[in-house]
């Protein structure tokens, strides 16, 4: 398996180099002045006086392609990817402060997908045609269908404007306030494990209460992917002659179904959890705009607006690299969960 | 309807229902919170390019003068002690057409880090904008007039760093308590650059920004600052100024926090602290205003319903605003172009010079209905401009001609357009508005549906440009129309005019005219600029308004209006050129 992983890991600054060239390359389709956008603000609150030649030649847009991909490459091999005028900062700094928000909120939603979705879809194969399945699978086709921006829309005029109990954004004022002093150590960027790490568990929880609506809003979609993804794998396992021969041993029904058929059942569920974060990444462009919630999804989107090429690019690495690890790990999960498998 | 439009209208209408909102005591008290979608590009002013950023300098930095709270056109001393005039001598003409200016410089002003304001401090202010390449438009302005180059850089390239630097050097120099610019020739809006509290040209601390690792100010530097990019720039998140305000923190895309400066020379704010929060959906910062976390915020015509009628929330809808917009007619469109279909005049196209006859242009500016426009996009409350001087500067003249929707005389013009061809012939063609701009959609709408109505051999095709793509599709002139407008700083009829008339102000180049500007139209704006004297300035203005006419160079369809919204507990908030810019010194919260 190591050698395996080796080889793996081996390949992935050649796949990235791709995607960065395969990227950098929609550059061509565009003329400098097409880039420059990104440095001149908002469509109305700026006048014509702008003055785009001396632009264009100063961040060096009227390059030939190959210098401008060869300058970024080098500022890469020196770990400068650049700078965001999107962002107002270099993209290895929007990067380190924007991911660990959306991680933050990729964990809650994860909280909020896979164990009530897995016990769920136990709950509904084991009580095949009951009531609660059929529950189930009726909740399941609304949940699959309300898009993300509707139902956390809804969410947030219930919660924040009628009850006014789970705001926008990321902070209270005075939380926001306290994060910004100096004597408060930003030691993961996560909010909620910085305030537990300060001695604030105050403002751990304000976070936990910032981050319920818009995990909850981007979660809903996916749980009831990975409920249906469990039942239906687990009716399945549960019809296979392991499983009768395990019943007919005289096990009880319950460690038939957690010991014998809920790890088989269980592969398709990991191989589902690649999609899953691929799923949840593309959910936080969406669900943190909806909540001011600012993380690598609103960076994102205000990169793409602008053209924003470093941030694009700088994302776009990030994001490749997420995809690949979580299925290297999906892959060693899979040796885990089933022995027959074997990775070389 | 896109999902964003959805979104907006079903939120608009959860939200009307909400019980729970408007109600509530005051929250934060001492501290005004506003909400904006803009986010900020540098804190540094000489490199500001958007009005929204410049709210910041404007409450953080002082000018030399500044304009009385709503009276743009009055000038007043601010860091300066008396208004240079030509009477009190102040302001002197050399018989060579070289001109200085003076300005006493007030004593005892403290900046933010406890300095005190020095004239030298104001002289290296101006001498640093131009050296680093303050992109700003006062900078910009100031380059052309000072050094008679777009930039320094620019001036080094041509003359050498050694006589580049002289010229630098001489612009101002300090004498005794005063400052004294050089200026090579008159250029009256330079009082009017001056008077922009703190915007563009607020005053900087020379020592302060040595220490930061800004040019310190000596010409053995010098080199190694000039024609900086804006990242490179150590004051792009760091402010220190003279103003009612200083900076406490700032994250661009996060919000910026200002606390009240309490040794203010002209006397302490009423608030403690401002809070410049950057939302991104406007939706989300109705919601916050509306359940009192936000204490102000723009909101769009459409979205006026939401906040109208609320408990705790006042609406102030239509302010004037010094936001002029025109369809500018680009008369050489590049053959690159995607969007003039074969580039022949005829069912499949327009050539690239199609606009370049005049009776194309007179054709379109008849077939514009400004009521319809007018009436759908803002309800009736922006304003129909009179000419490119905006309404409420000085020199706009009322009277002067204009167009308005007629289309029997637009049909008489496509008629006599290249000698009848277009009529014959017909045409195809492609106008392009910035995605999600309905002014921009709403104002092609309009022209398409009136001259397709005209003969069924028109055919004007809509499409959408992302916001990057529309800009960059504009300066290199592949669209054959250009929905972009006039945003002046300093209120002086020679800031539109030179933007939109002169052969060097922008939309001569865009619009494909520059040779037209240099034969009739810059002789005039050098008026608008060198002469203080105000029946000749009239006179000027009042012909390049009626050049501008009879060339019928931009269908110059509106000017803007904005709504803001906020809470009644908010005090002293006067509208000023942009609405939505505030003067937190003059607010409250109580």
């Amino acid at each position: 398996m190591i050698r395996y992983l080796s080889k793996r890991m081996a390949a992935l600054p050649l796949v990235l180099l791709c995607l960065t060239a395969l990227i950098f390359s929609l550059v061509l389709f565009l003329s400098p002045y097409e880039r420059l956008a990104v440095f001149i603000p908002n469509a109305d609150v700026v006048g014509g006086n702008i003055p785009f030649d001396q632009l264009v030649h100063q961040y060096g847009l009227d390059q030939p392609f190959y210098v401008q991909y060869w300058s970024w490459l080098g500022g890469l091999l020196h770990g400068n990817l650049g700078w965001s005028p999107s962002a107002g900062m270099p993209v290895a700094e929007a990067l380190a402060k924007y991911f660990p928000a959306t991680l933050e909120l990729m964990l809650v939603g994860a909280l909020m997908v896979f164990p009530p979705g897995i016990w769920l879809g136990m709950h509904a194969a084991t009580h095949h045609n009951r009531w609660s399945d059929q529950t189930a699978r009726v909740g399941t086709i609304l949940g699959v269908s309300l898009p993300e921006f509707i139902f956390g829309l809804v969410l947030m005029v219930l919660f924040y404007g009628w009850l006014g109990w789970l705001p926008p954004g990321r902070f209270s004022q005075w939380a926001e306030d306290a994060v910004y002093l100096s004597s408060f150590h930003r030691y993961t960027g996560m909010t909620t494990v910085d305030g537990l790490l300060n001695g604030r568990p105050d403002i751990a929880f304000d976070a936990l209460r910032h981050l319920l609506l818009p995990a909850l809003a981007y979660s809903i979609g996916l749980l009831s992917t990975v409920l249906r993804m469990t039942r239906s794998s687990l009716l399945e396992t549960l019809n296979k002659e392991y499983v009768m021969t395990a019943r007919a041993k005289g096990l009880m029904e319950r460690v038939v179904i957690r010991k014998h058929a809920l790890r088989n059942a269980l592969l398709p569920v990991v191989t589902l959890g690649g999609t899953i974060v691929a799923r949840m990444l593309g959910g936080a462009v969406i669900v943190e705009t909806v909540f001011n919630y600012h993380g690598m999804g609103m960076f994102i989107v205000s990169a793409a607006q602008g053209l924003d090429f470093p941030a694009i690019l700088g994302a776009s690495l990030l994001i490749g690299v997420i995809i690949i690890v979580t299925n290297l790990v999906i892959d060693i999960l899979y040796v885990v969960l089933d022995p027959t498998v074997e990775l070389r | 309807m896109n999902p964003l439009q959805l979104s907006a209208l079903m939120l608009a209408l959860t939200a009307g229902l909400s019980p729970g909102f408007g109600q509530g005591a005051m929250k934060n008290p001492g501290t005004l919170i506003k909400a904006t979608t803009n986010s900020v590009e540098t804190l540094d002013p000489q490199f500001m390019l958007s009005s929204a950023t410049m709210e910041l300098s404007a409450n953080v930095y002082n000018s030399l003068l500044a304009h009385p709270q709503g009276d743009m056109a009055t000038l007043i001393p601010s860091l300066a002690t008396t208004v240079p005039t030509l009477k009190n001598k102040l302001i002197r003409i050399n018989p060579d057409n070289s001109t200085l200016i003076t300005f006493p410089i007030r004593r005892n002003v403290a900046f933010h880090s406890g300095a005190t304001l020095t004239p030298e401090d104001v002289v290296y202010t101006f001498k640093r904008g131009l050296l680093v390449g303050g992109q700003s438009s006062a900078f910009n302005m100031l380059s052309q007039n000072f050094l008679g180059e777009a930039s320094f850089a620019e001036l080094v390239k041509k003359e050498g760093y050694d006589a580049a630097f002289a010229k630098l050097d001489r612009m101002a120099s300090v004498s005794g308590d005063s400052v004294v610019f050089r200026l090579p020739k008159p250029f009256v809006p330079f009082l009017g650059v001056m008077a922009d509290g703190g915007q563009e040209a607020g005053i900087f601390c020379k020592t302060w920004c040595a220490a930061q690792g800004d040019w310190p100010g000596t010409k053995e530097t010098g080199q190694k600052f000039m024609g900086r990019k804006m990242e490179e720039d150590p004051l792009m998140k760091k402010m220190n100024g003279t103003g009612p305000f200083k900076l406490t923190s700032a994250d661009f895309a996060e919000r910026v926090v200002l606390e009240a400066n309490k040794g203010y020379w002209a006397g302490a704010p009423k608030l403690d602290r401002v809070i410049r929060r950057v939302v991104a959906d406007n939706q989300t910062a109705i919601l916050q205003l509306k359940a009192g976390d936000v204490d102000f915020i723009s909101v769009d015509v459409d979205q006026l319903g939401q906040v109208k009628g609320v408990p705790g929330v006042k609406v102030m809808p239509n302010l004037p605003s010094t936001w002029l917009m025109k369809i500018n007619f680009v008369m050489n469109i590049s053959p690159n172009s995607g969007y003039i279909g074969d580039g022949r005049l005829g069912p499949n196209g327009v050539p690239g010079n199609f606009f370049s006859d005049i009776n194309v242009r007179k054709a379109f500016e008849y077939s514009f209905d400004w009521n319809a426009f007018i009436n759908e996009v803002f309800q009736g409350a922006a304003l129909k401009p009179s000419g490119p001087v905006l309404i409420g500067f000085p020199t706009m003249n009322p009277k002067n001609p204009q167009y308005s929707l007629d289309l029997n005389k637009a049909k008489d013009y496509f008629k006599k357009a290249w000698g009848g061809q277009v009529w014959d012939k017909g045409f195809k063609m492609t106008a392009v508005y910035s995605s999600g701009s309905k002014h921009r959609q709403m104002a092609l709408e309009i022209l398409k549906t009136n001259i397709e109505g005209l003969n069924p051999k028109f055919k004007i095709e809509l499409a959408s440009l992302p916001w990057a793509g529309y800009v960059g599709a504009i300066k290199d002139k592949r669209l054959p129309l250009t929905l972009f407008g006039i945003l002046p700083t300093v209120v002086d009829p020679y800031l539109p005019l030179f933007e939109h008339m002169h052969s060097a102000g922008g939309y001569a180049e865009w619009g494909g005219y520059v040779e037209l500007a240099k034969k009739s139209f810059d002789p005039l704006v050098e008026i608008m600029a060198t002469s203080y004297d105000p029946a000749k300035r009239l006179k000027a203005s009042y012909q390049l308004q009626q050049l501008d006419y009879d060339n019928a160079l931009s269908i110059l369809h509106f000017q803007a209006v904005e709504n803001v919204a906020m809470r009644d507990w908010v005090k002293g908030y006067v509208p000023g050129a942009f609405p939505s810019n505030l003067d937190y010194y003059a607010m409250s919260k109580h």
